[in-house]
């Protein structure tokens, strides 16, 4: 029997707050994290020096024995952890059980925890005088690994990653995975911290935006005439998905229904994305939700503001989607949070339906002719949203895409 | 010739001070748990990989090298206070080089 996918909790920690309804309110409220970082100026051969920073957030509940391998980015994982669990009434800490799966991942381990690593390493000629819990920081595992530990958390553990759509793929795997039963619950989601070498690799292909450095505001501009790159953020986005059944069983109610969900690779260009491929998964997403195109009242598109990604994946939404459907983007709110910007997404999203609001991309002022085929809103849209879709795109060419209904 | 200030047990004072730093600072440990007689893991509940970021830090902040033969033999703060001390003493006559 195919199951019903419920998402049953939420938990973020982000450029725009630390919780569903922080996180709408900045949202609809036209906010940005983005800032200036005037350190990066002195990086040799970097030109975007901006980041939307996750705001402040205490690590106190986290005990030190617990917090002592974990970098910034498995600081954020926990916290949203502890937040998906209680919003989804679920205690796992010391349950031995073969129904439960964390999925959950980063882009890569700490680019801090790398950078003290080997400086000191090369400083001393050596490993001479590194801790004991670098490498728990540096491992692709580091977020999963340091969550589950926190949760003292004794089942089944995956690990994906994939850039900027890592935790749209835990989410697509969870459904993949519910929905024959393989599992009961899966927490999924991802994290990742800001540092230079972030914005560095985006810089480096000419994907980050230069052209704003002393106007943090205004940047980055998905969908715009004028948009010139991305700005890479952070956070963490976390959700508690289950079967309807058993989720019904323990009482439990869903916050919203993960309907169906798809990912594809390009297997051509690492940076150059691929409209067909895209349409193709959005298409494939459709099609696993046993729905038509025009069911969908709302798309949320991973638009970064890179001159060619917003066109490309422009073109792709259109084919499949229309012209109708409003789309917007959420990066010129929270910047590029990378590998949790599925999910927090998706947490954003589920707001909207709740609301009954399209959120415009902000920042959007002048409509790029290659973009102009598509419905992009540039104010608050009051409107009933029944299913939405998230979608999401990474470099190797990975593509994702996430459908939800309103309960 | 400097006199050094000691503690009852005759070590140095700033070397307790020191070390009783990098224990709070390092593993957030309180100034009334440091007692010279706290077992490390039993009363301060500390494991092998805080036993290792130990030795970092104190090696850190002397700029000394602790003999790690010696460091699996240490119990207690007292042992921690005195396995620094005799390399500060050793280092104070052989000279840096000789420990460093």
């Amino acid at each position: 029997m195919i199951e019903e996918v419920w998402i049953t909790g939420v938990g973020a920690i982000s450029p725009l707050g630390h919780s569903q309804d922080a996180i709408f309110d900045a949202l609809i409220s036209n906010q940005s994290g983005v800032q200036t970082y005037p350190e990066w100026r002195n990086l040799k051969g970097l030109h975007s020096f901006l980041g939307s920073p996750a705001k402040p957030f205490s690590v106190d509940e986290i005990p030190r024995v617990k917090r002592r391998s974990m970098s910034r980015m498995s600081e954020m994982a926990t916290l949203a952890t502890i937040q998906a669990l209680k919003s989804a009434n679920l205690t796992l800490a010391n349950q031995e059980s073969d129904r439960v799966l964390f999925c959950m991942g980063s882009t890569s381990g700490s680019p801090y925890m790398l950078e003290e690593y080997y400086r000191k390493y090369f400083e001393r000629g050596g490993p001479e005088g590194q801790l004991s819990t670098s490498f728990f920081k540096v491992m692709n595992h580091s977020v999963a690994a340091n969550v589950t530990s926190a949760m003292d958390f004794k089942g089944p553990l995956l690990a994906p990653s994939s850039a900027c759509s890592t935790s749209s793929q835990t989410v697509t795997l969870a459904w993949e995975l519910l929905r024959k039963g393989t599992y009961d619950c899966v927490v999924a989601g991802a994290a990742d911290e800001l540092h230079s070498t972030t914005a560095a690799i985006f810089d480096t292909v000419m994907a980050a935006s230069r052209g704003y450095n002393d106007r943090p505001d205004e940047a980055p501009r998905p969908f715009d005439q004028h948009r010139d790159g991305l700005v890479v953020g952070e956070g963490a986005g976390i959700l508690v998905l289950e079967r309807a059944t058993t989720a019904r069983d323990r009482g439990a109610r869903p916050l919203a229904i993960l309907e169906g969900a798809s990912y594809r690779v390009d297997g051509s260009h690492m940076t150059q994305p691929q409209p067909d491929s895209m349409e193709a998964t959005l298409r494939n997403a459709l099609s696993r939700a046993g729905i038509e195109a025009k069911a969908v009242d709302y798309v949320s598109a991973h638009a970064t503001g890179t001159v060619q990604g917003d066109a490309l994946e422009s073109q792709a939404i259109g084919r499949v989607m229309g012209d109708s459907v409003p789309v917007s983007s959420l990066k010129g709110h929270f910047g590029h949070t990378l590998a949790a910007c599925g999910t927090l997404e998706v947490i954003s999203a589920m707001a909207m339906m709740d609301r009954g609001f399209v959120i415009p991309t902000r920042n959007l002022k002048n409509i790029d002719p290659q973009c102009q085929h598509l419905n992009l809103p540039k104010e608050p849209l009051k409107k009933a949203l029944h299913r939405v879709m998230i979608n999401n795109f990474a470099f190797g060419g990975m593509n994702n895409s996430i459908i939800l209904r309103k309960v | 010739m400097e006199t050094q200030q000691t503690t009852a047990a005759g070590l140095p004072e700033d070397v307790v001070a020191q070390v009783n730093a990098v224990m709070m600072e390092g593993f957030a440990l309180k100034a009334d748990q440091l007692l010279p007689t706290a077992h490390l893991y039993e009363d301060l509940k500390l494991d092998s990989l805080d036993a290792i970021d130990m030795m970092v830090h104190i090696e850190d902040r002397f700029k000394i090298k602790l003999d790690g033969d010696k460091l699996m033999e240490v119990r207690t703060l007292a042992d921690i206070y005195q396995l620094a001390a005799d390399v500060l003493s050793k280092k104070s006559f052989e000279g840096p080089s000789a420990v460093h």
